[in-house]
């Protein structure tokens, strides 16, 4: 059996932050919020810019699919959830989380459907596209990919749902 | 409005921090460089490589590591298993936040066994990072240094051994009681420490 041993540390940061001055965390957070939304604009096109690198990587897609294009819109999808939510588009988000998930499958699984990737990324145009407004549309795109992601078993079907 | 677990009076100072934030996107290092200076840090460092952390890790003195898990030229998790065993006093023992877009389970066991103390998955709030730095700086857990793990301790509770093993640390109690060893308390001793008593503060 391997031999570690407990070490104790001294936590040098709490003494740190409890030091006078500073000041209160609503402050912080606020202040925080505040300066996140200054750059939100920096946000959104870094979020067109992703959703293009998916695009191009999508349109590469040959049957059977190179793994190199696969894992290109892996990191498209990727970079996409690291801003889709700060710039309210959670559905980009949701979709976004779902491809990446769906290909985590398709790896473990040794599989690949172009299809079910195509059909994630023209959901991601159309989701971009759309009003913020219409929550109705963009909630039949997202129960049409829910459903696909139970079929292709990448999520379990919501409780009390029929098969 | 999100209602803030926390106290108008609670109060924190970052301003003289040595925080490293680690991101090789320029969108993902606004986020982060925007969301400290609100939290009062004044001059994070900023790297865009692992090697540019490293030498900050050398060079600097820090409190806290934000660490994005995909950087270019090694993963965010590579460079917190380099850091934890570079035996760099104190920053090994520096607390360490990784970040990331996609983050299945597997990922999150990968972030642990590294030896990071948290993994918090993107897109990054002010809320749960600020939560997560306020526990850091309350935590207390010991380090574990083994051939094959160096970090913070892994189990946040003492749940003892598994059921019908026996324990590897020195503390681990046995699940059996055995017989006592000292007689029985007196009932009068057993009052004793009930009986309230005043204390001068």
């Amino acid at each position: 059996m391997s031999q570690g041993r407990n070490i104790k540390v001294k936590n040098r940061l709490g003494p740190l932050m409890s030091q006078p001055g500073g000041r209160s965390v609503v402050e912080a957070l606020r202040g925080a919020e505040k300066r996140m939304d200054k750059i939100k604009d920096e946000c959104l096109e870094a979020l067109d810019r992703s959703i293009a690198r998916l695009d191009q990587a999508a349109a590469k897609l040959v049957e059977p699919a190179d793994p190199a294009t696969v894992t290109e819109i892996y990191q498209a999808s990727n970079d996409m959830i690291a801003m889709a939510g700060l710039v309210g588009f959670e559905s980009l988000d949701e979709v976004a989380h779902g491809l990446c998930e769906m290909i985590d499958v398709f790896r473990a699984q040794q599989t690949c459907s172009e299809e079910a990737i195509r059909v994630h990324v023209n959901a991601v145009q159309l989701l971009r596209g759309m009003s913020k407004e219409d929550s109705a549309a963009r909630e039949k795109v997202l129960s049409g990919l829910r459903k696909v992601w139970v079929r292709l078993g990448v999520r379990e079907a919501p409780a009390g749902a029929a098969g | 409005m999100v209602e803030l677990p926390y106290r108008a009076s609670d109060r924190i100072n970052l301003s003289c921090a040595e925080i490293a934030l680690v991101d090789c996107t320029r969108e993902g290092m606004a986020v982060l460089t925007q969301m400290f200076a609100g939290f009062g840090v004044h001059t994070p460092h900023c790297c865009v490589t692992a090697s540019d952390a490293m030498e900050v890790a050398k060079k600097r003195d820090l409190n806290l590591l934000v660490v994005d898990t995909a950087l270019p030229d090694m993963t965010g998790y590579e460079f917190v298993r380099w850091l934890r065993r570079a035996k760099l006093k104190p920053n090994s023992f520096a607390p360490v936040i990784l970040v990331s877009g996609h983050t299945p389970r597997s990922m999150v066991m990968e972030g642990r066994d590294c030896g990071a103390n948290f993994v918090m998955a993107k897109p990054l709030q002010p809320l749960p990072m600020l939560k997560r730095i306020m526990w850091l700086a309350g935590e207390g857990r010991d380090f574990v240094d083994s051939p094959n793990y160096v970090g913070p301790d892994r189990r946040f509770q003492r749940l003892g051994p598994p059921a019908g093993m026996a324990g590897r640390r020195k503390d681990d109690l046995s699940a059996k009681l055995g017989h006592a060893t000292d007689p029985n308390l007196s009932q009068d001793e057993i009052d004793a420490r009930f009986k309230p008593t005043k204390v001068s503060l």
